[in-house]
Formats: structure tokens, sequence, C-alpha cells
């Protein structure tokens, strides 16, 4: 009895809190850069499907990134350019090559659909630790951790997150599942992520969003994957939107 | 069979009545339980078959785009400029909570409404609300300028004097929406009511609240009616037993009638067993049929009493000789309804299957309960209800004595009016323009002519474009400029005050991309430009293009929104639209295919159907009459006889209505089914006893016949005319069904005792 009270402390003891383990996820290695080409199947709730292909370039953890469009053949040539800023609106801008101009983009809502798919601007955006209150709120045998994440007083579309979350290797944390919800606390959004190992980093490779609500759905698919490109910072400007990279 | 049938349930209701008056309470209790299994369906939509070809694209058009047909509310005070932080609050306020219903796809509001547009500081593309919280001054002026610079958008959420707002709320696509959001709607706004004033429109909401007001109004009127009817029972019959003896044989009718509905619903599940807004007129037509029944029985009763003192013999004698037109006519008017079993309307199927029920039942009790009732209650033979006959029995007399001298002149003068009342079927009008079915006062009215005077409207027309050339073919640059040449001719026709589509985002995209420059609001020439324009729209959360253009952008709408007209314009209205897009359109874009719809236009189409089905169940009846009464009577000749005053009282109250404009609807269509049910009740008794008096051999057929009918027809005619209480309704084509009602019972009535009596005194020797 004495020995299961000392195992019990003990785990007690060592066991991670919730902002111990969103560090330790953040904190997980990256590459400087990510360039590859990707695939986005938007499935509607009557089940039809449309497909986009895009050159995605990418830097600082997506703080910074580059997309081109390549299908639907329509689309060709339209691109976006992001740029995230600490304290202030993220930097967006479109190149429109049917009309050869730039178009900045205004989004005060960070509920806005990323490229008309499930995806927000939010979804997108690297959540900052501190904007939010972290709790574990249940582990399994299987090593999972569930995190929630609640926004402290920032904007947006959620009210809470619970993450699916698992040391793969020492140290090293990834997000397998989550689930997102409204401001009415119903489940909006189930993400299904899927990592790979790539020159000893944790890359995610596949993405299936679905939004319960909308009963639509996505999957970002990511291939060619190539990291650690060297990308300047310089790169990520308007005039590198208008040809797209090979 | 008949005699078989007559001796088992007079002679055992006349020697055993407590048992026969148990058990029939018994089974009709039993039955008339069922009534809690009725199932109500407000949707008028419902009730329409989906093979209607606008109703069928229109619902593909729901299913894919959305609902199409909007509720508006209209918030404000006259004199207030709405345009203040207060007003625009309560707005902000109103519209969400609209938006929390479950009933509510969207609401479109000032609050809610999104804007494209540039931003002065660093000329990004803003898709943003026309106006965030929190409301302050600067943002109202922000929003006031952009809505002057947009007078198409400002027009769909500001009246022109800028002191109301509009509301539009979207429904969501789900069964019974129009019903439920209707009254959700009031509930929400219920609180604004002390301080703003509110209307309430469009045909969604239309669809959603006049079934029940019809059904409130019918429920309230029908009650006054039937006391009026048993005032005027009680009049004539002067003894008050016998007026509540009709009564409980009417209610007990009745009960069994909707307790039949709600079993056959429980059972089977059948949706042709529920309770729409067609069956409203089902307690009429129920009340009118078994009153006869009972009025027949118990002025017979009263009759035979009077002649030989004896209670039990009275009952038999006056069951003998009812016995045959009873049963004819219930089976007569029961195969009539059951006619309806071939109309194209759903619910009016069940509707000839419940109320053939209902009379099938009502004669079971007249021919049980209401006799062993009569057994079991003790009479006066010396009242003076029983030894006297009343005013109306002398008057009678007279009437034969009429008919048999002059029967040519009164065969003639009834011929004379009928022929004249044809002339009138060619004027009828078929109107369904709803704020003409209200009476000013009426919530309906008032908001419907509000919003036609100072907002949208309130009725649509949606034109749904197909490209044939497959996906993205619509967003084709001169597919664009042809649905934008329909939408300009929309916007210039008569009551047409604003038109929606994809081409009002594209060319305020175009607008806004190139520097807000007016020049540029217009459809850009090349395909690229048009994606370009869409692909950033689309990037917007709430810039939802699913209700303007399908999923693969071959197919979209225009709609235009309208004021109310009359329903009589539409074919002609299809008609121009559909010539301008032949000539304009068609002849030179093979691409582009348009399908006019909206719930206007296949209400009328209802309409017709409706129409066409009591023409149909007309036609039917009668020939089901003049079969069943040509074997009964086993003759020809009185099979012919039978539907000769049911044609001219037919005749003469749809030419009624046509002298007078009194428009037909719905409503005003179902007082065939009444002319025939209550009409083949007088002709049936009148040529029984003609014949019976005939084969008897006995002289003054006629006038004998007229003396012996003579006052139960009378009565039962005078007795229904109660129901002309409807003439109080607010709701005009229901004024209207009271009016005819009451002409209907005096045309059936008066035909059978001067065109059929005439008739049958004429030809009596041709009669065999």
């Amino acid at each position: 009895m004495k020995i299961l009270i000392i195992v019990i402390f003990l785990k007690n003891l060592f066991a991670i809190n919730g902002l111990e383990l969103a560090k330790l996820l953040d904190e997980r290695p990256k590459p400087n850069d990510i360039k590859s080409v990707n695939t986005m199947i938007l499935t509607n709730k009557d089940n039809k499907q449309k497909t986009l292909e895009l050159i995605s370039m990418s830097k600082d953890d997506s703080k910074k990134q580059m997309i081109w469009f390549l299908k639907p053949r329509k689309d060709k040539g339209i691109s976006f350019l992001k740029i995230e800023k600490d304290n202030e609106d993220d930097f967006m801008t479109m190149w429109l090559p049917g009309f050869s101009r730039f178009r900045r983009i205004k989004s005060s809502q960070k509920s806005d659909s990323f490229m008309g798919s499930d995806l927000s601007f939010e979804d997108l955006t690297n959540r900052t630790i501190e904007d939010y209150n972290y709790n574990i709120i249940k582990t399994d045998e299987d090593g999972f951790y569930f995190l929630e994440s609640i926004p402290k007083e920032i904007e947006s579309e959620y009210s809470k997150h619970i993450t699916k979350i698992k040391e793969v290797e020492d140290g090293i944390f990834i997000v397998f599942e989550e689930d997102s919800f409204d401001k009415n606390n119903n489940l909006l959004k189930n993400k299904v992520f899927n990592f790979e190992k790539i020159e000893s980093y944790y890359v995610m490779t596949k993405l299936l969003v679905k939004n319960i609500q909308k009963k639509s759905s996505t999957l970002l698919t990511l291939n060619e994957i190539k990291l650690n490109n060297e990308f300047e910072d310089s790169k990520f400007i308007q005039r590198s939107l208008k040809l797209i990279p090979k | 069979m008949i005699n078989y049938l007559n001796k088992l349930l007079i002679t055992k209701s006349v020697n055993s009545p407590s048992p026969v008056l148990i058990v029939s309470l018994l089974v009709t209790f039993f039955i008339t339980y069922g009534s809690i299994y009725v199932t109500q369906d407000d949707d008028m939509t419902n009730l329409l078959p989906d093979d209607i070809g606008s109703k069928k694209v229109f619902e593909e058009i729901q299913d894919d785009y959305g609902i199409t047909e909007y509720m508006y509310v209209a918030i404000g005070n006259e004199g207030k400029n709405i345009f203040n932080t207060k007003d625009l609050n309560v707005i902000s306020d109103l519209s969400n909570k609209l938006s929390e219903l479950n009933t509510v796809d969207e609401v479109i509001s000032l609050t809610t409404l999104d804007k494209i547009s540039l931003d002065p500081a660093d000329s990004s593309i803003v898709i943003d609300s026309l106006i965030t919280s929190p409301i302050n001054d600067s943002k109202i002026l922000s929003a006031i300028n952009y809505l002057n610079e947009n007078k198409i958008i400002k027009s769909r959420v500001v009246s022109s004097s800028n002191e109301f707002a509009n509301i539009i709320v979207i429904p969501e696509n789900i069964d019974g929406v129009y019903v439920d959001l209707s009254k959700d709607i009031h509930k929400i706004t219920d609180i604004y009511e002390k301080n703003y004033s509110l209307f309430y429109g469009g045909q969604a909401y239309v669809t959603g609240a006049v079934p029940e007001m019809v059904q409130k109004e019918v429920q309230i009127l029908l009650f006054f009616g039937l006391i009026l009817m048993g005032f005027i029972l009680f009049i004539n019959l002067r003894n008050i037993k016998a007026v509540i003896l009709i009564l409980f044989t009417i209610f007990t009718s009745l009960g069994a009638m909707f307790g039949f509905m709600g079993w056959v619903y429980h059972l089977t599940n059948y949706k042709e067993f529920y309770f729409t807004m067609m069956n409203t007129s089902m307690p009429i037509v129920m009340l009118t049929i078994a009153n006869s029944d009972g009025v027949h029985v118990l002025s017979r009763f009263f009759k035979e009493f009077r002649k030989c003192k004896d209670k039990k013999q009275a009952i038999l004698n006056a069951m003998n000789s009812l016995f045959l037109p009873i049963f004819l006519t219930s089976i007569t008017t029961s195969a009539a309804f059951l006619m309806l079993l071939f109309s194209p309307i759903v619910s009016l199927t069940g509707y000839g299957i419940t109320i053939a029920f209902g009379i099938m039942w009502a004669w079971l009790l007249s021919n049980t309960m209401l006799p062993a009732l009569i057994m079991l209650l003790s009479w006066d033979p010396n009242s003076k209800a029983i030894s006297k006959p009343s005013f109306v029995e002398k008057t009678m007399k007279v009437f034969g004595t009429l008919v048999t001298k002059s029967p040519k002149r009164v065969l003639f003068s009834g011929i004379l009016i009928t022929l004249f009342a044809i002339g009138g079927i060619f004027l009828i009008k078929v109107e369904v323009q709803y704020n003409k079915m209200f009476r000013e006062g009426n919530i309906i009215r008032d908001s419907a002519e509000f919003l036609d005077e100072h907002l949208m409207g309130n009725v649509n027309v949606i034109l749904r474009v197909t490209s044939e050339s497959g996906y993205d073919g619509l967003k084709n640059p001169e597919n664009l400029k042809d649905i934008q040449k329909v939408q300009n001719y929309l916007d210039n026709m008569k009551n047409v005050t604003s038109t929606i589509s994809v081409n009002d985002v594209v060319k305020q995209l175009h607008k806004t991309i190139m520097d807000d420059n007016h020049n540029y609001y217009t459809i850009p020439d090349s395909a690229q430009q048009i994606n370009n324009l869409l692909f950033l729209y689309e990037m917007n959360e709430e810039s939802d293009l699913s209700s303007l253009v399908n999923y693969d952008g071959d197919q979209g709408i225009l709609t235009g929104l309208m004021k109310t007209f009359s329903t009589i314009e539409v074919p002609g209205l299809i008609q121009d639209m559909n010539n301008y897009i032949k000539q304009n359109i068609s002849s030179n874009n093979n691409d582009l295919k348009f399908e006019i719809t909206g719930m206007m236009i296949f209400i009328v189409d209802f309409m017709w159907l409706v129409i066409k089905s009591s023409i149909q169940g007309i036609i039917l009846s009668l020939l089901v009459i003049l079969t069943i009464s040509s074997l009964f009577f086993r003759s020809w000749r009185y099979g012919l006889m039978s539907i000769i005053p049911l044609f001219s009282a037919i005749i003469l109250n749809f030419g009624l209505m046509g002298w007078f404009g009194i428009e037909l609807t719905h409503l005003t269509a179902i007082l065939s089914s009444i002319i025939l049910g209550v009409g083949v009740d007088f002709t049936i008794h009148y040529i029984t006893e003609f014949k019976r008096i005939k084969d008897d051999k006995k002289n003054n057929i006629s006038t004998e016949t007229i003396d012996n009918v003579g006052f139960p027809i009378i009565l039962d005619a005078t007795s229904n005319m109660a129901f002309g209480s409807l003439l109080l309704s607010t709701i005009i084509p229901l004024a209207h069904v009271g009016g005819l009602m009451v002409f209907a019972m005096l045309s059936t009535s008066i035909g059978a005792l001067t065109l059929l009596a005439s008739a049958l005194e004429i030809y009596k020797n041709k009669m065999k």
C-alpha cells in the first residue's frame, strides 16, 4: 500500500502540466523553411469536390508564407503572401494576374476562410503560448495527452480546442488530432494530422479538416517537400508573387 | 339488402334503445379517441403535387441554393431616422436573436450586411460587416456613406426615408420551416413592439402565418355559426330536446370523422391524412351534411307523432320512410367525395376518404343512436311543437300548390336564372394576391402594403440560369453579360423593386479592385478577370456565393424582388420574360437556358390545379350521383332529375361569383363540395318522397311531396345558413365562403323545390 502511494506521489510530482505541454509542443525542432507542392481537396456537404494545386514556400514556422495557385486552370497564377507581425495586423496581399494588380487583403475576421477551404486564417496562424490557458483534461493508456486550450482575451472564432498529443520521441511532442469548439461550445471543426519524419524533423504531410456544422471537409496533402532551402527574408515580398517558382 | 339493414337497425333501435345507444356511443367514442393522433401540417407547399413544373424547378433551387423565399421584418418609427446608435443597436440585437433561431439560415440587415470596399489607409480590399460593434457615430457615418454610394444595396435594408430598417430573414431549408419561423419571429419581436412599429411580410411569412390564422378564424366563427344554427333550429322546431339531439348527432359524427382521420394516420403514417389548410373546410362540410340527417329525422318524427300520437309508431314510420333517402344521400355524397381519390392534390385524397367515412358514420348514428335517443326521451304529443305545424310547414303547403298550378312557369324561370348565371362564370377571376385576401387592419395586409410602399415588396420571381457548357460555364463573360441583360430587363419591369444575381458581386468587386472607380461597375471582359474576382471574394468566411451560383459554376439564380401584384398578371409576366429571353438572348446564345419559377408562380399553378381538380370532382360526382340514383330508383329519368338542381345550383353559385367579382381561390372552390353534399340530400329526399307518393297512386303528388319534405329541406338549408357567420371573417375569401354558403343553401333548396319539383310535375307521367 505504501509503495502504491509513493508511486502515485512520484507520478504526480513529475507529471507535466498543460502549459508545459504546450511549450514542449511549440519547441519541437522545426526546419527553417519549407517548400512543397500541395493539393487541397475541398468537399462540400453534397459530396462535390474541388481540387486545388499550389506551391507553398514558408519560413519561420509559416510566419512568412507565399502560395502560388497552379490548378484549377482558371485560377492559375493567383498568388498570396502572408507575413505575420507581432502586435499588429498581419500583412496579406494577393497578386491577381487577370488585372496585373496586387491587392492587399484586410481580414479583420480571423475566421475568414483560407482560399475557400475549411481552414481559417486563425487555423493557419501559430498560437501564441501566452494567449491561452491550458489544461490536460486526460491521458490514456496509449500515451496520448488531451490538452484543452482556452483563449484568454484574444479575438478568436473558437471557445476552446481539445488537442490529442503524443510524445513520439524523447521530448518531441506532435499533434495527432484536434477538436475545435465554437463560441457556443458546439463542436465546429475536427482536424486530423499526419506527420512524417523528414531529415530529422517531424513535418506535417497531411491534414484533414472537417467542418462539423457545415458538413464540408478539406484534405491538404503536402508533396515534394523540401526543407531548409535557405530562403532569404527578402524573398518574401510582393514582387515574388508575379512569377510561379519552378 | 336495404330492407334487411332497415329492419336490423331501426327495429333494434326502437325495441332495444338502451343497448343500441350504449354500443353506438362506445364505438363512436373509441373512434373519436383517434383524434389525438390527428397530425397538423400547415406547410402549404406540401400540398402541391411534385409534378408541377414550376414547383419542381423551385424545389431543386431550394435544395441547391437554400431557401429563396424570404421573410421580412421592418422596424422603425415614422418621422424618425433609423441611423442612430440606439436604433442600430436594437436592429443588431434583433438580428442576432433571429440568427440564433434553428429555423433561420441567415439574417441580412444593416448590422449583418457585408460591404466590399477599399480601405483608404492602405488601399486594401475590405470584405467586412457594414457596421461592426460597438456601434458609434463614425461607424454610422461611414455606413451611411457606403449605402449612399450603393443605392441598390441600401434599398434592400433601409426604407427610402431612412425611417425603417428591413431585416431579411432567410429560412433554413427544413420541413415546416415557414410555419415555425413565422411564430418564432413574433416571439422575438414582441418586446420591441412597445417602442417601434413593426411590419412583417414576404411570401414565406404569409405561407407560414396564413394557415393558422385561417384555422383560428374558422374555429371562432364556426362556434358562433353553431350557436346560430341551434337558434334557427329552435325557432323552427320549437323544442329544445330536438335541437340538442340534432347538435349531438352532428358533434358525434364530427368527432368520429376526426377520430377516423387520426387512427388512419396513426396506423398507416400516410401523409394523405395530415390535417392541412385544405382540411379546414372539413368541419363546415361535415356539419352541414350531418345536420341534414338529424333535421330530416326529427321533423319527420314530429309530423308522424302529430298524426299517430304513438312515439314508437311515429319513430318507425319516420325511419321507414327516411331510411332509403338518408341511405341514398349518404352513399351518393360519400361516393362523390371519394372521387377526390383521383385528385392530383395529395391531401385531398385523404380529405375525400375522411369525409366519406364521416358521412357514413353520421348515417349510422342517424339510424341507431338518434332513434334510440328519441325512443328513450319523453315527448309531449300535446306540445305546440308537435301538435301544430310551424309557419314554414304551413308555407310549404302554399308553395306546393303554386308549383303544381304553374309548373312550366316555375321551370322556365329557373332555367332563365340559370342561363343568366352561366354568363357570370366567364367573368370569374382566379386570384391569390394575398394582401387582397385580408381586410384592412389585418396584420398581413397592412404589412404587405407597407413593404410594397416603402421597401422591397413581398414576392419574388426567380430565374434559374443554366450553362450547357458545364463546369464554370456560367462565369464566362458572355454569359454573365447576357444574364445582366435579363437582369436589366427585370429591373425595368413594373413591380420589380430590386434584382439579385452573382453579377452584383462581380460588378462591385470589379469597381473596388479598380480603385473604386464607378466606370468599372461592369462585368469584366475576360474570364480570367472574373475568376480572379470570385477567387478573391470566396476567401471571405461570410462571402457565400452558394446562394447565387452552384458549386460547379454551371448554374445560378437571378432573383427579382417584387411588390405584391395580381396573380392574374402572372401568366402575362412569364410570357413577357420568355419573349424577351427568346428574342434577345437565345437567338445569339445557345449556351444559356432560363427557367422561371418562384413561390408566387407555383402557387398560381396550384390554384389552377385546385380549380381543375374541383371541375373534375364536380363532373365525376355528378356522374356518380346520376349512376347511383338511376340504380336505386331503377330509372335513368330519376337519375337525371336528381342532378338537374345540383347542376343548376353549381352554375348559379359560380355565376354569382363572376357577376359579383368574387374571386375564385382554393377556399371558395370548396363550395362545390358543399353544394353537391347538401344539394344531393335535398333532391334525393324529394325524389324518394315523390316516387313513394306516386307509387301509392295518390293525387296532388307534388303538393304532398312538398308538404312532406319541404319543411325539412328549408329547415336544413336555413340552419346551414348559420355558417353565414363566416361573413364576419377578416380573411376575405373565408367571408366569401360565408356569403356564398347562404346563397348555396338558397339555391340548392329552392332549386329542389322549384326546378326539380316543376320538372317532375311536368314529366310525372313519363316517370316510371
